[in-house]
């Protein structure tokens, strides 16, 4: 219970999401051991360079002290690495505050053998009071910089009145002025100010960014919230659109098969011809919904995906249509077993839908329809080619723009939404589509179009 | 013969499917609404459930399932679906929705009679 209520003294007011927290402070527990690391290095490098440099002496006792010391960095730095891999959440907390804590403890050893007040390496205090500041309650930064600065001065205090030796480094100053009052006096005083107004600062601009970052959160959740809800809305509309058409189909399904008793072939053709196109606007339903989706979302789900077989069951529902127009479909591929690919399966359903439908639709009587699928180091090109009108040239630039219809089919329904939606598809798998007219299998029937998807047989995203 | 009850509130799809499983022999009850729905089969207790997803809200046919196993009634269910396929949910069988199969909106007499026999041989 007490060391619950200690660790709770260690986590600033102003957190509120607990989990981000606790992970940024694990974050932080990391970089702290691996920034000490530098540390140790940057000590072994000073003590060197100090021993090196002509004029500056250190004595017996400032070497063997600063090697202890770094060694003694060295091991907790090594025990602390151990540490952070524990799991429990204050146990995280209370390792930062650890951390600080020994760190100042060896600065302030090193401080001392490097001269006390005259030696440079006091600025540290700074550094280490602003990495307090990010992760403590400023209450806590405040009373630990508060403890330093009165450990400074008594040291300080007890060299003037020479209780204890003063660590010289010989050869960096000319005079010495550790011994004297006034300076002892203003120098700090500067020091503590420039120490409290770090932590004032740090703590400020650290307290705002987690607000900010608490704003986003908000923000992002409520827009998490509006896409479910927009979802739900979504779903419902197509129900409301689906259902009455479903019900008409339904209905037409019982003439079609005599369940009302006997038909004549005139009426039944025309109940079939009604019953397609009532399908037509399901499927569009279904794949202006799918889209959105997809869209909304901008997530794909990928998986192993037979595309042979995909391919297979997809000519099955245009070979209606095909045998009309009396096109021949044919499908090549440059391996013996089905190809498989990486892939949101759904949204590969639109593509090829889109693609086959297009290819049947715009294509003239007689015609023909070749899949050619050619896999090659891994990569997958899928060549959609038909004898159809084609894709005159000025509209090249425009047709996979939404909404856009080439100049050429007046006379064939359509939305325009088709191949927009197929190349954002490809583009999400990171994949790209081209196309030619006429294409590779022109001939007097018609110039055709070529589409030709490229991609990685396993895309990683 | 098996009793199925077919729960769905639009009567076109109710007069449908009634009229396809009745030719193929089955006795049908109907409910146009969760609560009849509840009802029919407690009091009938047949042997095929067919339920809607969607009626006066979204997901009462969930809800209706999910009623239905909470309180024993292990019937087999079969759901009715609209839009499954169109926003690319592939439903299973699970706690969340305890149904035994699906059949997408609009209905083909043939799937609907193919899923209810195979339903009924599993029981």
């Amino acid at each position: 219970m007490a060391a619950k209520i200690y660790f709770m003294l260690l986590i600033p007011k102003y957190v509120n999401i607990y989990d981000e927290y606790f992970k940024t402070i694990k974050r932080y527990n990391n970089w702290f051991v691996e920034l000490r690391y530098a540390a140790i290095l940057s000590l072994v490098m000073l003590l060197f360079i100090l021993n090196i440099l002509p004029g500056i002496q250190l004595s017996f006792f400032q070497n063997i002290s600063i090697i202890i010391i770094t060694a003694v960095i060295l091991i907790y730095n090594f025990h602390f690495n151990n540490l952070i891999k524990l799991k429990k959440k204050e146990d995280q907390v209370v390792l930062s505050f650890m951390q600080i804590v020994a760190d100042l403890l060896s600065l302030s050893v090193l401080v001392y053998l490097l001269g006390g007040i005259e030696a440079p390496i006091f600025l540290f205090y700074i550094f280490h009071v602003i990495i307090g500041s990010i992760i403590l309650p400023v209450a806590v930064v405040y009373s630990l910089a508060t403890i330093c600065l009165l450990a400074f001065t008594l040291l300080s205090s007890l060299e003037l009145m020479g209780i204890i030796p003063h660590q010289k480094i010989i050869g960096l100053f000319n005079f010495e002025f550790y011994n004297n009052l006034n300076y002892l006096v203003v120098f700090l005083g500067i020091f503590a100010s420039l120490i409290f107004i770090s932590i004032f600062i740090t703590s400020k601009i650290v307290k705002d960014l987690y607000e900010r970052e608490q704003q986003l959160k908000r923000v992002l959740d409520d827009l998490h919230q509006a896409e479910k809800s927009k979802q739900k809305y979504v779903a419902a509309v197509v129900h409301e659109l689906k259902s009455p058409i479903a019900a008409a189909s339904s209905i037409l399904d019982l003439i079609l098969g005599d369940y009302l008793g006997d038909v004549s072939e005139i009426i039944k053709d025309k109940v079939v011809r009604a019953k397609e196109r009532i399908s037509e606007s399901i499927q569009m339903i279904n794949q202006m919904v799918r889209f959105s989706r997809f869209k909304l979302l901008n997530k794909i789900e990928i998986e192993n995906v037979n595309l042979s077989e995909m391919i297979r069951k997809y000519i099955l529902s245009i070979k209606p249509l095909a045998e009309k127009k009396n096109i021949s479909i044919n499908v090549k591929q440059n391996q013996e077993d089905d190809i498989y690919l990486n892939c949101d399966r759904n949204l590969f359903e639109l593509v090829f839908s889109n693609l086959f439908s297009n290819a049947v639709k715009y294509n003239n009587q007689n015609g023909e329809l070749l899949i050619d699928l050619i896999i090659k180091d891994e990569l997958l090109t899928i060549d959609i080619s038909d004898t159809g009108i084609g894709i005159p040239k000025s509209d090249k630039e425009k047709i996979f723009e939404e909404y856009y219809r080439a100049s050429n089919v007046k006379q064939v329904e359509g939305t325009g939404t088709g191949l927009n939606i197929v190349k954002s598809i490809i583009e999400n798998h990171n994949g790209t589509i081209n196309f030619y007219s006429p294409s590779k299998i022109n001939s007097e029937i018609g110039p055709g179009t070529t589409f030709s998807i490229s991609l990685k047989q396993n895309i990683l995203l | 013969m098996a009793l199925i009850a077919i729960i769905d509130d639009d009567p076109d799809i109710l007069d449908a499917s009634s009229l396809v499983l009745k030719s193929k022999g089955f006795d049908v009850v109907t409910a146009t609404n969760p609560v009849d729905g509840y009802q029919i089969v407690t009091e009938r207790n047949p042997n095929l459930i067919i339920l809607d997803v969607m009626m006066d809200e979204p997901d009462d046919g969930f809800f209706l399932a999910q009623k239905f196993r909470k309180n024993g009634i292990t019937t087999p269910i079969l759901m009715y679906t609209s839009v499954s396929k169109a926003i690319g949910l592939e439903f299973g069988k699970s706690d969340m929705v305890p149904v035994d199969d699906f059949v997408e909106k609009p209905i083909s007499p043939e799937e609907l009679v193919k899923k209810v026999e195979s339903l009924l041989q599993k029981k």
